[in-house]
């Protein structure tokens, strides 16, 4: 078990319900893969420094994760299938 | 070539000697008011002796020189009070002293830190850039300001 930070950027658009079911999958990916979210933070909506897929704002989402190394791979793809993910990022923590 | 070099050489030569007598005539027309025989004085000051002498003072002034002028050009370390743990992706006030006004990452030259330290903030701002926490180019800060108002 490694432990991992998560940081995902949805498009500012969608409603809380398209949040939360956003969320959920990403949840149901890592907790398939054996994880654990340990702490979650919602930066909320935040100002893009640029552009993305033509949108200004963003709202951010930061999971710390504990899970194998190899369910990294599972979740990226995960993130990447769901259109109103902007961007992400998946670190690993030490310690 | 050979010619011009010697050329040049005695021309410095001559310049170099030519800070000393000033002095010497001072101190010439102080010692002939003091009825001494100024002949033997001027042919102890012969160019050969002259020139090496003169030369080992000028080379630490221009090293001092050169020394203050590299801390004038430098006199900010941007880095200084900055702790190893707090370089960090989600960290934008603090990584944002590394970037210039177009948002392109400081050399070490500038930024004055440890190696160590700029690898770390150097990936820091990598990844605030890929999650638009901090802008790649000028010109996304002038889309997005434009956007503000």
């Amino acid at each position: 078990m490694n432990n991992y930070e998560l940081v995902y950027i949805l498009q500012p658009e969608l409603e809380d319900e398209g949040i939360k079911a956003v969320d959920d999958r990403v949840s149901q990916a890592i907790a398939g893969e054996q994880g654990t979210i340990t702490g979650t933070e919602l930066w909320g909506k935040r100002r893009l420094a640029y552009p993305i897929k033509k949108h200004f704002e963003g709202y951010y989402i930061l999971h710390n994760v504990s899970m194998p190394p190899g369910a990294v791979r599972n979740v990226e793809r995960q993130l990447r299938l769901s259109e109103d993910v902007l961007r992400f990022l998946v670190v690993r923590v030490e310690g | 070539m050979s010619e011009e070099t010697q050329m040049s050489e005695a021309a410095t030569e001559e310049q170099v000697v030519d800070e000393e007598p000033k002095e010497e005539e001072v101190a010439a027309v102080e010692q002939e008011q003091a009825g001494q025989v100024v002949a033997t004085l001027s042919e102890d000051h012969s160019p050969a002796d002259e020139g090496p002498t003169v030369r080992r003072v000028e080379g630490p002034a221009n090293f001092n020189r050169s020394k203050q002028g590299g801390q004038r050009r430098n006199p900010r370390h941007v880095g200084n009070d900055v702790r190893l743990g707090d370089i960090n992706y989600k960290n934008v006030q603090v990584l944002s002293r590394f970037v210039d006004n177009y948002g392109r990452i400081h050399n070490r030259r500038k930024t004055r830190v440890s190696a160590k330290m700029q690898r770390k903030v150097t990936r820091a701002i990598k990844r605030a850039r890929h999650l638009a926490l901090m802008p790649y180019t000028g010109e996304h800060m002038r889309i997005t300001s434009r956007r503000t108002s």
